[in-house]
């Protein structure tokens, strides 16, 4: 039976896995750490030099090319790297919790031991992400390619509309399908990603205002607040980002909860001194003996 | 329709080669039967037994062409099918005045590359001496095979763009001889002025748009019609036909009282320092052929075309010509668009142009002003395109950035999202690797690309460093000198160089020794700062009667604060581009000074003395050499710049992806 998505369980579920929470914003911070060296030790001097009253006209997207240019490779490949890092890091604390988490024998919430959920199931979570991305880049670029012919200019403006509606639709369809069908394929027994996220799909779609409800309360603010630094310019910019991380993270591990099923209990062990739960029936066995 | 009126000519160049054509257009086969008449007059002070012809569409003959081996990955296009592809142009009688046969002694030459397989340039022996001052007459039938689409002219479909599609006569310089340059990819050309009467028959109801005005037409007949152009004072002619159902033609006009905006009137005036009526524009006709696709971007063209107008007329002089027409090519031959010929530019747009976030660039007025900008560099200053072409591609584009910088500033287009154009062209330049030279001749770049980055923003940006060099009314006023004492001439770099020493008052060929015929680059950097204390005085001083023993004055130290020191000033040129250049101090105790280096030496060092800190050193802040790419070294301070936001090089990389989106989408 499929799990109801409740935005408020997800909340809940959050807030106690505070560890995973801290975990998933450290590594963010982390993994782009490198790339903040390289940037700095190459900008640093120069950008120290820069005007009180910040470049002449034009000038600063000047500087920064010749600044960055020398590095723009090394950049590129730390940047890449750092960027896969990620990726592999969301594949494993996605499985490990939904592992974690429909492990009846599990109850405390313990990040090595939720990770360790995770590494035995990562190369399976791993496929289902890549099942996700290459949907969303195909059905990012299908509703384009008609402009790309030589379509009369009536059918321009209805072209452009209808590719922005089919990739905000298609895009939250392949990750809704992708999440929900990670809790399916956390379920022992279960290894093929290309049917779990068919699954996935198939529950979405019976479920639709219940599987967007989280998307919007939980993911939309969750990417609002990952890019949202880059407009603050105040004085503890520094701060704020990482303020604003933390809190994308906990919607991202909130986002990831409003899915999960209900948490299955262990089995309670049978006494034999206690009289069995179930109903029974007397049978009266027939004697010689006359009861009076 | 009735021919328009024409301004005053005013010198005897105008009428050096005037030709007669008459054309018909074969839809079917795109091809050209022509019959021509050309009445040459020799302005110079030599005298010549021969001319030269230029037969440019020969250069689509085949893939072995100088044109086609210097357009490298277009060459490679597919050819074939029922849609053609190659083209040519044959000469199949020529006759002089007395009615002598030339065609016997017409024989192609390849002075630029010997290439035995281009046929774009053909000398004929004439059978007399022409003496300076003389005229001839020439008599020629010829037919042409248009080429399928590749660049400049041909046909798609339906649509026939039809330029340097006749034989023309090159230009006769005197002394230096003929100007028998081949077609180039990366050249385009140089004719001399002349008055053209051209008759062309197309398919009935086709539309037509061509250089000069339509003076008459006959009524449909046989399935086809006739028309008459007629142009006067202009080097080339080029005209454009298609089906109605495919291109629809627009009449519209430039007015002067509707059309300039008074933000620009006011600001001539002043620069240029001339009354108002000097300044006063006159009316004319625009005419757009649009593709039917392209309707939704019409008012946006007609606009960018207005602003052009008005912009080239207040800086540049009144537009002589009485009409202007645009054609902007359909899907298919955008490669005719982006191109100029005597009042008929060719430009272009998308159909995602409509449309946000496309529409945010300024693609349609880019294109229109620097097309509409060649009417004036090339088409009234007509200089060498081959030998010269930063003159007038470099001189055109700086025009266009300064006239596309006020559209933006004063908000004339609204659906632009507005970016400092000039910082975009330093940009472009700041790609490349190696120095570049302006000035070569346009086939002689190492890549198709160089020619573009050498003639048109490394130009441009040359002529907007003299523009801050020497303040923007003498350079206003010297670019003014130039074009109204050079209009229906041929001038050289020499000439542009000597209206702006003229207008600025002090010599500039140095400048443009380095920036246009050198490869040398701008790069200044502060190369130190240090403070110091006044050393402490010792020793003697001779005080013209006796030595006197001196007095200690200070300890010698570095740092400490609020008391009379030396600061030390060292500036360094690390490029080879020597010149003027402002420094701006700024001390602790909130004044600024500035200096100005000649940039003669490498280094210089400066010791300057105040009661405070020297807090921050900025050279060129004003940005007065735009041809400086290196800046980041131009900046020292003392204490350092507050930290920087942590992802402060995504947000500048997002805004540089922007900018590129801008430029060339």
């Amino acid at each position: 039976m499929a799990a109801r998505p409740s935005t408020v369980a997800g909340f809940r579920l959050a807030a106690r896995l505070h560890r995973v929470v801290a975990s998933v914003w450290l590594a963010w911070v982390a993994i782009f750490v490198p790339s903040l060296v390289v940037v700095d030790a190459a900008a640093g001097p120069q950008r120290a030099n820069r005007p009180a009253g910040g470049f002449g006209a034009g000038e600063d997207l000047l500087v920064f090319f010749e600044i960055m240019r020398p590095v723009a490779m090394p950049l590129a490949v730390v940047f890449a790297f750092a960027c896969l890092l990620l990726i592999a890091w969301c594949v494993l604390w996605h499985a490990g919790v939904a592992r974690w988490w429909l492990d009846p024998a599990t109850d405390e919430a313990r990040l090595a031991q939720i990770l360790g959920h995770g590494l035995p199931a990562w190369w399976r979570f791993a496929r289902l992400a890549m099942i996700a991305l290459v949907l969303q880049v195909t059905t990012t670029a299908a509703p384009w390619l008609p402009l790309l012919a030589d379509v009369e200019q009536r059918f321009v403006l209805p072209l452009l509309i209808f590719g922005s509606v089919a990739t905000v639709v298609a895009t939250v369809l392949v990750w809704l399908a992708a999440f929900r069908g990670g809790w399916l394929l956390a379920e022992p027994g279960r290894s093929s990603a290309l049917m779990a996220w068919f699954r996935g799909l198939g529950v979405a779609v019976r479920q639709p205002l219940r599987s967007l409800l989280p998307v919007l309360v939980w993911a939309v603010p969750g990417i609002a607040l990952l890019a949202l630094p880059l407009l603050y310019n105040g004085p503890v910019a520094a701060l704020f980002l990482l303020a604003a991380w933390l809190l994308a993270a906990f919607c991202m591990v909130a986002l990831h909860m409003s899915y999960a099923p209900p948490k299955p209990q262990p089995p309670k062990p049978v006494s034999p001194l206690e009289p069995p739960t179930a109903p029974y029936v007397t049978t009266r066995i027939p004697t010689l003996l006359r009861d009076d | 329709m009735a021919g328009g009126a024409w301004a005053e000519t005013p010198a005897a160049a105008v009428d050096t080669a005037n030709y007669r054509i008459e054309v018909v257009l074969d839809p079917e086969n795109h091809r050209l039967q022509g019959v021509e008449k050309v009445r040459w007059t020799n302005r110079t002070g030599e005298a010549t037994d021969e001319i030269y012809l230029h037969l440019y569409l020969n250069a689509f003959a085949s893939s072995k062409t100088t044109f086609m081996r210097e357009l490298e990955w277009k060459s490679l296009r597919n050819r074939s099918g029922s849609e053609g592809g190659w083209g040519w142009i044959r000469v199949s009688r020529l006759t002089f005045d007395d009615g002598s046969d030339l065609l016997p002694t017409m024989a192609f030459v390849r002075p630029d590359d010997g290439n035995p397989d281009d046929f774009t340039v053909a000398r004929v022996q004439l059978p007399r001496i022409v003496e300076p001052g003389g005229v001839i007459d020439i008599e020629l039938d010829f037919e042409a095979q248009l080429p399928s689409i590749i660049a400049r002219t041909g046909f798609v479909g339906d649509f026939h763009f039809i330029g340097q599609w006749f034989p023309k006569i090159a230009v006769f310089r005197g002394e230096r001889g003929w100007n028998d340059h081949q077609f180039h990819a990366h050249s385009e050309y140089f004719a001399d002025f002349g008055s053209y009467l051209v008759t062309i028959t197309v398919p009935a109801a086709w539309v037509l748009g061509a250089t000069g005005i339509e003076v008459r037409r006959s009524p449909p007949e046989a399935g086809r019609q006739t028309v008459v152009f007629r142009a006067e004072r202009v080097h080339d002619f080029a005209w454009c036909t298609a089906p109605p159902d495919l291109m629809e033609v627009i009449e519209t006009d430039f007015e002067p009282g509707r059309d300039l905006p008074i933000s620009w009137f006011e600001r001539a005036r002043t620069l240029l320092d001339r009354s108002a009526a000097d300044l006063e524009l006159p009316p004319m006709r625009l005419r757009l052929m649009v593709p039917r696709e392209q309707l939704k971007m019409v008012p946006r063209m007609i606009r960018a075309a207005r602003l052009s107008v008005a912009w080239f007329g207040l800086y540049y002089g009144a537009y002589p010509y009485p009409q202007l027409t645009i054609v902007s090519p359909p899907v298919g031959a955008e490669e005719v668009g982006g191109m100029e010929y005597p009042t008929l530019i060719a430009t272009g747009a998308d159909r995602l142009d409509a449309y946000p976030p496309f529409s945010w660039s300024s693609d349609i007025e880019a294109l229109t002003v620097h097309e509409f900008g060649h009417q004036y560099f090339q088409g009234l200053v007509a200089s060498n395109e081959f030998e010269e072409a930063w003159l007038d591609e470099g001189v055109t584009s700086y025009a266009e950035i300064s006239c596309l910088t006020a559209i933006a500033a004063d908000g004339l287009v609204p659906e632009i999202v507005g970016y400092d154009y000039w910082a975009a062209e330093r940009l472009a330049l700041a790609f490349t690797n190696l120095p570049v030279t302006v000035g070569r001749r346009a086939w002689e770049y190492r890549h198709g690309w160089i020619y573009y980055l050498a003639s048109y923003t490394k130009m441009a940006l040359a002529l907007r460093t003299v523009e801050g060099l020497i303040g923007p009314e003498s350079m206003a006023r010297g670019m003014r000198s130039y074009v109204d004492r050079f209009r229906f001439r041929h001038p050289t770099g020499s000439d542009l160089i000597g209206a702006l020493s003229e207008a600025a008052g002090w010599d500039l060929v140095p400048f443009f020794d380095q920036a246009v015929y050198g490869d040398v680059v701008a790069d200044w950097a502060v190369l130190a700062v240090n403070h110091k204390r006044p050393s402490s005085a010792e020793g003697f001083r001779w005080n013209g009667e006796a030595w006197r023993e001196l007095d200690q004055e200070q300890a010698t130290a570095e740092g400490g604060d609020g008391e009379s020191r030396v600061v030390e000033v060292e500036l360094g040129r690390r490029g080879e581009f020597v010149g003027p250049v402002e420094v701006e101090l700024r001390w602790s105790d909130g004044t600024t000074e500035r200096r100005t280096w000649d940039g003669e030496t490498r280094w210089v060092r400066w010791r300057l003395e105040g009661s405070g800190r020297l807090e921050q050193v900025s050279i060129d802040p004003d940005v007065v050499w735009a041809l400086e790419t290196n800046r980041a070294d131009n900046y020292w301070r003392d204490r350092m710049a507050q930290a920087d936001h942590p992802l402060w090089w995504i947000r500048e990389g997002l805004r540089l992806v922007g900018y590129v989106f801008l430029r060339f989408s």
